[in-house]
């Protein structure tokens, strides 16, 4: 390899972590807006009164936003010193956020898109209404929520256990 | 003119990343942007380069321009990007479902990922919503699917 190719692949290392540490001082990164205490605050929120919308769960969990605040910092380290140890705490990172979504991903509610009266619809939004019916939402709720009579939420809830 | 599929912008996310341009696409960034877009937009993945405001979305909660990646998701946090092996010789991209609260926004028809920290502001994806979307006084959200938001075989 030729010296002044040497040199420049250098150069490119030197100029990765000079990236890095601007990445880290970036104010639009989320090492620098994180905010656990918000995130766990919007999951316990309400959903809003206007149209369209389902409770935070239906986005995040508890899950996710523990493994989101450990992946940042096991980032952050990273970026800031790399190295076999950092890089496989970030790599363990990594796949306890992907295993937290896989998991919130394959139980929660599906926001109903499907056109009205196919079956797969109603299964879909009977499985929102019995999900939100688990998380303690009364049927006047529910039925505000997914603007669904309130007649049909009770039906779906009635095949709940207690 | 409409939107009819989702897709990589190929010319960024493939030729200029792989080849002597070196377009610096990090998808573990979170200085990135979603914006959004009308069904009036025809986006030729081939040929698209950069982020425009023609035919873009916004309102009341979600500023034109689109909304960066490290607020986007519920509590205005972060969508905490990886970028993973799964299933076994699968490239996977995959973020935080995106959920916006206080937005009053009409017709939204699809999602852009753009690079806001490129000059070139340069496009990454799009997710074609099919049904177009609008809220009031309510909450932007998306879900992504399990198997994360793209994934590309490496090994076909």
């Amino acid at each position: 390899m030729a010296r002044e190719f040497e040199d420049a692949l250098r150069a490119v290392d030197d100029a990765k972590l000079a990236a890095a540490q601007a990445r880290l001082a970036d104010p639009d990164e989320h090492f620098n807006t994180w905010d656990r205490q918000s995130a766990l605050d919007a999951l316990n929120t309400p959903p809003e009164a206007g149209t369209n919308n389902h409770p935070p769960h239906w986005y995040t969990s508890e899950a996710i936003i523990e493994a989101t605040d450990a992946y940042i910092v096991a980032q952050q380290d990273y970026l800031a010193n790399p190295g076999d140890a950092t890089k496989e705490a970030y790599e363990q990172a990594k796949r306890d956020l992907s295993e937290a979504r896989r998991l919130h991903r394959q139980g929660r509610p599906m926001a109903p898109v499907a056109v009205a009266g196919d079956a797969n619809e109603i299964e879909t939004r009977n499985s929102a209404i019995r999900a939100l019916g688990k998380q303690g939402y009364d049927a006047g709720t529910i039925a505000n929520l997914l603007s669904r009579p309130v007649a049909e939420v009770q039906g779906a809830l009635n095949g709940l256990e207690d | 003119m409409a939107i009819t599929a989702s897709g990589l912008y190929v010319q960024n996310m493939g030729v200029d990343v792989f080849d002597a341009t070196q377009l610096a696409i990090d998808l573990s960034l979170t200085t990135h942007r979603m914006a959004l877009f009308n069904d009036t937009l025809t986006p030729n993945f081939d040929t698209d380069i950069s982020y425009a405001v023609t035919n873009e979305v916004s309102g009341t909660g979600w500023a034109a321009g689109g909304v960066l990646w490290s607020a986007a998701a519920a509590g205005s946090t972060s969508l905490a990007p990886v970028n993973d092996i799964s299933p076994a010789g699968t490239y996977r991209h995959d973020l935080t479902d995106v959920s916006v609260a206080g937005t009053t926004l009409s017709n939204a028809m699809a999602m852009i990922a753009y690079a806001d920290a490129l000059a070139g502001n340069n496009l990454m994806y799009l997710i074609d919503f099919v049904t177009a979307v609008s809220t009031s006084a309510g909450t932007l959200g998306v879900q992504f699917a399990a198997g994360g938001v793209f994934t590309i075989d490496m090994t076909p």
